[in-house]
């Protein structure tokens, strides 16, 4: 087992810089997400973690040791790549003790440690197949089983379950948290599924133009977003300006109590989830009104667009009765909003 | 009906039986095939039986075939064609795949690498005979130019690389022209899966020697077994190179069944056709020797 920590870490193919001053750790045991949309660099990290990238600056250490200097070979890191990538040339035993017969074991240890394995992994009695001889599932779970048994001290996932299909999925990623949570290796994988990262990750570090936005348990992140970008990577619609007076946050559609409001004047960011955005028939207290413009239903949900004055909220709601035209209240729960403060220099041209 | 699993799900798939449409739309290749191959077979072996009406020989005798085996040249002349097709195509193998590999490694364009490639394999086995006779002769270009030189006294001196014993002017011409063909075929098979495997082989602690004997070998061994195999079957067949750059005694097999065919003396037919037989059954059994060592291996790769 061991913690894996990224120093101001720069990557880069030529003269392209992919990722720059990235610094995060993943500590002994711990499941960590790197999460992001396609061509955001994390592969390119794994990669890096791996061997298989040289940093064009920064530091790599597992248990607090540099291992920039180590090719792929000796560093005790093993990845899994996105797609299983079994020899096909080998049988699923063989294929599981590969690394084990690279390290020089004797046949009788190599046997015993793939048979435990094997039965970890639900693979007991499939060892004599050929590769192709097994479902995809299988052959992630055997991959899975090929860096286990090395028992690395850093295990490198490369979306690995993005090849299954959405069923299969589903049971992969219960069966890789299964077996992360009873293994405890410290685990670093990459995925670009927010529902994926959310669900098996203790952490997750979401990444944004080649830059660590956040990084957080997965409540911190989906409720707690550190900016706009954030907010708006896990599915955030409604972001509307507001200027602060006593507490409350008035908008160009009314105002409403903001327990997080900063001081007097600032003229913050605000964000609501769709989720947390209720609609009642009877305006109460805290309610704007709103027009519904359009719905869609989403099977467990139904999406609703209302123009609040000059703007839209988006709502997504339970119930399904509403329609084009109706006339609704709109509350936003305070505990649910989120304020992002003015940047400093913004808040001085305000000022001026 | 046969059925197995694909990604988890249950799939079926019929056997293909009797279709009369499937044998129509076969019928023309197969007809070429049978016509053009099999019925030139069926000939050569009647006339290497000694059915040839035209030179008053009628009746059926396997006489042509023992007085072939039997000849006290034969051993030598089968000697020296598996020398020619086996050291030619180990050694294509070898550089093939060193090649292969340094090409794979550097990530050399593939365009041009393929097009570079290529340009021996245009070439005509004879023209590269005639090139090595007048390069690599006692009289040609590089011997003259040694003599030039002051390397060799006299152009005489140079060492005999044409039409000597170990018919090296012979194994130049044929490495020469098949290490594109393998390099090409192994080529393919890194280019697509030989990167991503060795990877993954480091990733599981596999050293660079490691790599090469227990992923690189194995994702190449049937391209590259293939590719010998034809190399190997062209070679051991082959006249043309070894008439031209050959030692006039002992001649490999196909200049022998050649020559025969070509006498004067029609009687002498039956026996180039019957050493013509002798070389594809040769051939035939090469081919299924390397299958069945292949399966041993695999086999024994798998711990099966």
């Amino acid at each position: 087992m061991g913690e894996l920590r990224l120093e101001s870490l720069a990557l880069g193919y030529g003269a392209q810089p992919v990722v720059q001053d990235l610094t995060f750790s993943v500590a002994d045991g711990e499941m960590m997400a790197l999460l992001g949309p396609s061509g955001a660099g994390k592969t390119t990290i794994l990669r890096a973690v791996a061997g298989f990238v040289r940093p064009r600056a920064g530091r790599i250490l597992i248990d607090g040791r540099p291992v920039d200097h180590l090719p792929p070979e000796r560093r005790a890191v093993v990845m899994v790549f996105q797609k299983a990538l079994l020899f096909p040339f080998l049988d699923v035993a063989a294929n599981i003790g590969f690394g084990l017969k690279m390290q020089g074991l004797d046949a009788g240890a190599i046997r015993r440690r793939v048979a435990a394995v094997m039965e970890l992994t639900g693979l007991a009695g499939l060892g004599r197949r050929k590769v192709h001889e097994i479902s995809g599932g299988q052959q992630q779970r055997a991959a899975l089983a090929r860096a286990l048994v090395l028992q690395p001290a850093v295990l490198l996932l490369d979306e690995p379950l993005s090849s299954l299909d959405a069923n299969l999925r589903q049971q992969m990623r219960e069966f890789v948290q299964q077996i992360q949570a009873e293994t405890r290796v410290t685990t670093l994988f990459v995925t670009h599924d927010q529902s994926e990262a959310l669900m098996m990750s203790h952490r997750v570090s979401l990444l944004l133009d080649g830059r660590l936005r956040q990084t957080g348990t997965p409540r911190q992140l989906f409720y707690r977003p550190a900016d706009p970008a954030v907010a708006r990577f896990f599915g955030g619609e409604n972001f509307f300006h507001g200027r602060i007076e006593n507490g409350r946050l008035v908008t160009a559609f009314g105002s409403f109590r903001a327990p997080e409001a900063p001081g007097n004047g600032h003229r913050p960011l605000a964000t609501i989830r769709p989720e947390d955005v209720r609609l009642d028939l009877e305006n109460g207290d805290g309610a704007v009104t709103g027009e519904v413009t359009r719905t869609r239903f989403e099977g467990l949900a139904t999406r609703v667009w209302l123009r609040c004055a000059d703007t839209t909220v988006v709502a997504l709601t339970p119930e399904s009765r509403w329609t084009v035209g109706q006339r609704l209240a709109v509350v936003f729960p305070p505990e649910r909003v989120r304020i992002f403060p003015e940047p400093p220099e913004k808040r001085r041209e305000s000022l001026v | 009906m046969v059925s197995g699993q694909i990604n988890g799900r249950d799939v079926r798939t019929r056997a293909v039986g009797w279709n009369p449409r499937l044998a129509v739309l076969l019928a023309p290749a197969l007809a070429v095939m049978l016509l053009l191959f099999g019925g030139g077979l069926a000939l050569g072996a009647l006339q290497a039986l000694g059915h040839l009406p035209g030179a008053g020989m009628a009746e059926l005798t396997a006489d042509h075939f023992t007085r072939v085996l039997l000849d006290p040249d034969f051993p030598t002349s089968l000697g020296l064609t598996f020398h020619i097709a086996l050291t030619s195509t180990v050694i294509a193998a070898i550089l093939s795949v060193a090649l292969a590999l340094a090409l794979t490694r550097w990530a050399v364009s593939s365009r041009l690498v393929h097009f570079v490639l290529q340009v021996p394999l245009t070439v005509p086995h004879l023209v590269v005979a005639v090139s090595m006779l007048f390069l690599l002769a006692p009289a040609g270009l590089i011997a003259r130019l040694a003599a030039g030189a002051g390397l060799i006294a006299s152009p005489g001196e140079f060492p005999l690389l044409v039409n000597d014993r170990w018919a090296f002017g012979i194994l130049l011409v044929y490495v020469w022209k098949e290490i594109p063909f393998i390099t090409l075929m192994v080529l393919s098979v890194l280019q697509n899966a030989g990167g991503e495997l060795l990877e993954v082989g480091r990733t599981l602690k596999a050293g660079a020697w490691q790599r090469f004997r227990f992923i690189l070998l194995p994702v190449i061994a049937p391209s590259l077994a293939a590719a010998c195999l034809i190399v190997f079957a062209f070679t051991f067949g082959a006249f043309e190179v070894p008439y031209l750059l050959g030692r006039t005694y002992p001649m490999s097999l196909p200049v022998w069944a050649y020559r025969s065919y070509m006498d004067v003396d029609l009687a002498a037919r039956p026996e180039g056709i019957a050493i013509g037989l002798i070389i594809a059954l040769v051939v035939m059994g090469t081919v299924a020797l390397s299958v069945w060592l292949n399966r041993l291996a695999r086999g024994r790769e798998t711990g099966r």
